[in-house]
């Protein structure tokens, strides 16, 4: 079982995992651990999800909103493409990478070539190094395993408010 | 009494979800979906569960479907990363786990085993199936033994 890193050293701590990541414990304490603080961030983020998968987007918006930062979905890469080119802002975009008509590489691509400046993270449930190399070479920031978790979420939500 | 009720559901329910946790069927992920659940989204869980149950579905018919009549390896690409990202965000390691071995099978182009592996991954599909729903069951038999006057579930 994979643990984001703040939620392993929680545990770690409370000696419930292992060195191996070996989970030891009841649901009730894991569903304690789980209850991570809220976060809050200094500046106004707003978040695109880009993903043809219905359950990701649904689950990924549902994040964003417990954490109260503006979020909006793409089911395409072409239509995220459409909201850059209609004038609006984003900080960060979180995109798939196999999506229909306009996959992430050539997304990202275009994105860069519209002088997009935003944060672009791609995703996926896969990941092959030539798909990530692909993706970075295109202008892509990072690039990380489906499930975005929670925790990955607020260590990247918190950087970039770092950065502005 | 109501009460008592409430709290042998809950003990009922902690113990599916160990056992599923247990047999690597769940994970952390499915935790943080109980965590997004709240009175602003009271039936976030079961949305999203039956959401991805209806998608899969789909993707499994469609798969099936690509296989034994055309063989068009690159849409089955497309449907399995579907699979693999709507299993991921709930997550359901087994069903994940199996797609991404199907996404890497045409690659060696052996037909007999991708008709396998598609049969390995309904089986264990429908096994999630089978016990998300007794979850969900379970949930609604909770929120009814707590008293709760209004639950959404209960209107349909």
């Amino acid at each position: 079982m994979a643990f984001g890193a703040g939620s392993s050293n929680y545990m770690k701590m409370k000696g419930m995992l292992k060195e191996d990541n070996v989970y030891e414990g009841n649901v009730l304490q894991l569903k304690g651990i789980l209850k991570i603080r809220d976060r809050s961030f200094k500046k106004n983020l707003r978040v695109l999800i880009v993903d043809d998968d219905k359950v990701t987007r649904k689950v990924m918006m549902a994040m964003l909103r417990d954490l109260k930062v503006e979020g909006k979905e793409a089911v395409n890469g072409k239509e995220a493409v459409d909201f850059f080119a209609a004038g609006e802002v984003f900080t960060l975009v979180l995109m798939d990478m196999e999506m229909p008509f306009m996959n992430g590489p050539e997304t990202t691509r275009f994105l860069r070539g519209m002088g997009v400046r935003a944060k672009l993270v791609g995703m996926s449930a896969h990941l092959t190094e030539k798909e990530q190399k692909e993706f970075l070479d295109a202008g892509g920031d990072e690039f990380y395993m489906k499930p975005v978790t929670r925790t990955k979420l607020v260590a990247l939500l918190q950087a970039i408010d770092e950065e502005l | 009494m109501l009460g008592l009720g409430a709290c042998n559901l809950e003990v009922d329910m902690n113990r599916l979800i160990e056992l599923l946790f247990h047999q690597g069927v769940l994970d952390e992920q499915f935790m943080q979906l109980q965590h997004l659940q709240d009175e602003s989204s009271p039936n976030f869980v079961y949305e999203v569960v039956t959401l991805y149950f209806r998608e899969s579905e789909k993707l499994l018919r469609n798969l099936r479907a690509l296989l034994y009549e055309c063989t068009d390896y690159k849409k089955m690409g497309i449907h399995l990363n579907q699979m693999m990202g709507s299993s991921s965000s709930i997550v359901v390691k087994h069903v994940q786990n199996i797609s991404v071995r199907l996404y890497f099978r045409p690659q060696s182009s052996n037909w007999i085993g991708c008709i396998q592996s598609l049969e390995v991954l309904e089986h264990e599909y429908f096994y999630l199936k089978n016990k998300l729903h007794e979850f969900l069951q379970i949930e609604q038999q909770r929120v009814i033994a707590a008293g709760v006057r209004y639950h959404p579930l209960l209107q349909q």
